[in-house]
Parts: C-alpha cells; structure tokens; sequence
C-alpha cells in the first residue's frame, strides 16, 4: 500500500511535468481527472503487481518449471513503470545528470512525437500494468505444488 | 604494421567520443556565432499577426516585452500559456507586452492553429497587451535555431534580451524578476 502510494504520488508529478515544463511538485496544478487516475492505476497497479510477484516467488510458484515466467512476470511488474509515456525521455536525460530546465529546452525533437502520441503511451502503460496484474494473480492462484522428484 | 590500440585506450576513446557528442548536443555548448543571446538586442522584425494585423517594431520600441516562440503540439506551451492568462493583467499594469509566435511549421510536426491557444486562454487572450502571431521560416531560424517548441526572450524596453528561457509554466519567477526589474515601482 505503501509502495502503491508512492509510486502513485510519483505518477502524479511525472505524467503532467510535461504540460508544466520541468519534473518538480508545480506539475502538480497541471494534475488532470484523467491523469490522477492513471497515476493510480500506475501506483498501485505497479505496487499490486510486484507484491503478488513476491508472494509467489515466496510460496514456490516461482520455481521448477514455472520459475522462468515467474521471474519475467516479477520483471514485467516492474517494467511498465519505467515505460510510461511523455517523462520517458527527461527523465533518461536526469538520469544523466541534467537538469530539468535543460531537458526541457533539449528534447524539443523528441517531445513531439512524446507529445502527439501521449494519450497512447498512458493508455498502453496502463493496459500493461492491468495486463501484468492479472498474469500475477493467474500466477498466484495456478499455483500447484509439485511432489519431490524421487532419486 | 598497425598494431590494434590496447583496450583502455580503446575504452578511453569510445567515452570521449560519447562526450564529444554529448557536448555539441548540449545546447549551452551549441551556441553558435551569430546566435542570439543575453546582452544582445532583440532582432527588429515585424510579426505577423493571427488577427491579420502585423506588430511591428516601432510599436514594441519603449516597452519591455515577452517573445515567446511555441509550437502548438507542445504540452509545456499550452501550459505555458494557462500561466500567463493568469499574469497577463499584472503584466498589463506594469506596461510588459506578450507576443506569442508560432513557430514556422510547427517545426516540422503538426498541432492546432494557435487560435485553439487563444481559445484556452479565455478571456485573458484579448489582453490589449498579448499578441498572437506566427513566425516566418526566416524569423523562426534566427530565434529558434535549435528548434525548441518552447523558447521566450525577456527583452527590455531600449530591445535588449535581458534572458532566454522556456516553459513559462515552471520558470515563472524569472519572468516575475524581470517584470519587477523592468518596472519596480509604478508604470504606465
């Protein structure tokens, strides 16, 4: 929950510094219905996600044979987070160390086509971590435990 | 004959090839000769306005103004531009102008007219003191040489550019700085 919160609070300022113009806690005022929801649904969604993964990964689903989709689904619970939409390129650039007064003035080529598609990209991300959610919960619930192999 | 380089300097090479790059991407490093800067006086052009009037320069000669180059595809402008409808009286009272241009193009990508900007604005878009226009291919080149969508000139009242910046949104306080400087105390 707390996770969820967090990385929901984080969505909340990422999706709309695009409108504000820098990643600070002012994009805030820039927070749209439709944006505050998506930044839930990408909070929790992404939090939900990675608990089940964990919960699995803890009563045994992720091992033997279902280990490999186990442990793809534990990275896709953490995936879609980092893909979502118009923040994706300002914050590879902070990743880099430059500021977001820069990044903003520097990404004019790619914030047109982050800008044009943006409605997509959040929608997409959304379905994902919808998408995500629901294979951890199938994972979660198929789990069946195997008998020891005999040597 | 031509011995490989032994790996670090191949390492060594390979990052200041990344940072060669990175330098002349780096728009503080671009700045090429001929480019506009703080310090250096506003070019004299005459705008073309949406309204089919045309700004030119004698009318902004003697009035400290705002040039604010968009694209209307641009998220930070259209914020931008919520933001200064809000100040755009005070701005008034302390005799700044606003011209707001469109980029030539769109800079390459398209977006709404800028009337839908004016539209958003609201009432404040007819501020006897905001002017709404587009820039020609050659105004754009001058002023926009790197192509940002979002790009403004703080200019002072004698066509000086006391500052260059972008999203007014979240650097507002410069513009706030620069409306105190230009006017501290009453304006016309």
């Amino acid at each position: 929950m707390a996770v969820g919160s967090l990385v929901a609070m984080f969505y909340a300022v990422a999706l709309p510094s695009a409108t504000y113009g820098a990643l600070s806690l002012g994009a805030v005022r820039f927070l749209t219905p439709g944006l505050a929801v998506a930044a839930l649904l990408l909070g929790y969604g992404s939090a939900t996600t990675l608990a089940m993964n964990l919960a699995a990964g803890g009563n045994g689903s992720l091992r033997g044979g279902s280990g490999a989709f186990g442990m793809s689904g534990l990275l896709a619970s953490l995936l879609p987070a980092t893909l979502c939409c118009t923040p994706v390129i300002p914050l590879m650039l902070a990743a880099i160390g430059v500021s977001a007064p820069v990044i903003f003035r520097t990404s004019g080529i790619f914030q047109a086509f982050f800008a044009i598609h943006a409605a997509a990209f959040i929608a997409g991300s959304v379905a994902v971590v919808l998408l995500s959610t629901w294979l951890a919960a199938y994972n979660l619930t198929s789990y069946c435990p195997l008998a020891p192999e005999k040597r | 004959m031509c011995d490989a380089l032994p790996r670090s300097s191949r390492r060594f090479l390979a990052i200041a090839g990344m940072l060669v790059v990175l330098a002349a991407w780096f728009p503080g490093a671009a700045s090429a000769a001929g480019e506009l800067s703080a310090g250096g006086a506003a070019p004299a052009f005459t705008y073309r306005l949406i309204d089919g009037k045309t700004l030119t320069p004698a009318a902004l000669r003697g009035h400290p103004y705002v040039l604010w180059l968009v694209a209307t595809w641009c998220p930070s402008c259209e914020g931008g531009t919520a933001v200064m409808a809000q100040h755009i009286d005070e701005l008034r009272s302390r005799g700044v102008r606003v011209v707001e241009v469109e980029v030539a193009n769109d800079l390459g990508y398209p977006g709404p007219p800028l009337t839908a900007f004016q539209k958003a604005a609201g009432m404040a878009a007819a501020s006897p003191n905001w002017y709404w226009g587009e820039l020609t291919e050659t105004q754009t080149r001058l002023l926009d040489p790197h192509a940002y969508p979002d790009i403004y000139y703080l200019v002072d009242a004698h066509g000086r550019i006391v500052a260059i910046d972008g999203a007014p949104a979240a650097t507002w306080p410069r513009i706030a700085t620069f409306v105190a400087s230009v006017c501290p105390s009453h304006c016309p």
